[in-house]
């Protein structure tokens, strides 16, 4: 596979209760390994899948959060979260379990204007 | 306008939304317009399509027959995400086998792969859209 696209992959959905947001880290993660130009941001509920301190084995699930610190490995660095998302939750980036670039409307509109291909989960 | 590769990524179960069957008739229009489909990536609840056992009632069309139908015609690669098969309980007999169970129902013309095979059909289409 010798062409590099840039992928965006958003995730929009809270943590728990679908599986949206393991598929999403699963996503991410195989399209680091096949060397693609990759960011991730985080919109709306999505925000919710990056708060330190979950504990989902209560409600049988696994947290799949802890797989995030796994991303320096595969060198994904590009990770974003909108602003007003994490202001309209009452939250800052020091509740977050990572570290990401926060990006106002315009930021994320033109991260998505820079894009090949973006996916939604 | 030119003929373009599309692939397309449907992520959510037949008959509980119409994504399966709007990506369908996408597929169709595409192809009556000389476009190629490169590959169908079924993931997430979107694994359902592929399984042989749906029978809904003969007036109803039937997604996965469907699919493999319009994928013999036109060599359309039909791919379900192995792991969101595996939980959701769609095998085929490989994976039957491996996991010592008896039965298996993935519709023939679909093949159980990975996430690679997405990342694959991302780069090597002109488009890749979701349906979901």
């Amino acid at each position: 596979m010798p062409k590099t696209k840039k992928i965006l992959i958003v995730n929009r959905q809270p943590p728990h209760g679908t599986l949206a947001m393991k598929e999403g880290i699963d996503i991410a993660l195989i399209n680091s390994a096949f060397g693609q130009s990759l960011s991730i941001l985080f919109l709306e509920d999505g925000i919710y899948q990056l708060l330190k301190n979950q504990n989902p084995q209560s409600i049988t699930i696994k947290d799949h959060a802890a797989t995030f610190s796994a991303f320096e490995l595969y060198d994904i660095n590009s990770i974003y979260v909108d602003d007003h998302a994490l202001k309209d939750r009452a939250l800052s980036k020091t509740d977050l379990s990572i570290a990401a670039q926060g990006l106002s409307p315009a930021g994320i509109c033109q991260l998505m204007e820079d894009q090949d291909i973006i996916l939604n989960c | 306008m030119n003929n373009m590769i599309f692939s397309l990524h449907i992520v959510s179960a037949p008959y509980s939304k119409q994504a399966a069957q709007s990506a369908y008739c996408f597929a169709q229009s595409a192809l009556k317009k000389g476009h190629t489909i490169k590959r169908v990536f079924f993931s997430n609840d979107g694994v359902h399509c592929g399984s042989s056992l749906t029978t809904p009632p003969q007036d109803e069309a039937n997604v996965s027959k469907n699919w493999a139908a319009l994928a013999s015609q036109h060599d359309i690669d039909l791919v379900i995400c192995v792991a969101a098969a595996q939980r959701r309980g769609l095998l085929d007999k490989t994976e039957a086998e491996r996991y010592g169970l008896e039965h298996y129902n993935v519709e023939a013309t679909f093949t159980l792969s990975g996430l690679g095979q997405l990342v694959e059909a991302a780069v090597e289409s002109d488009r890749l859209i979701t349906f979901g």
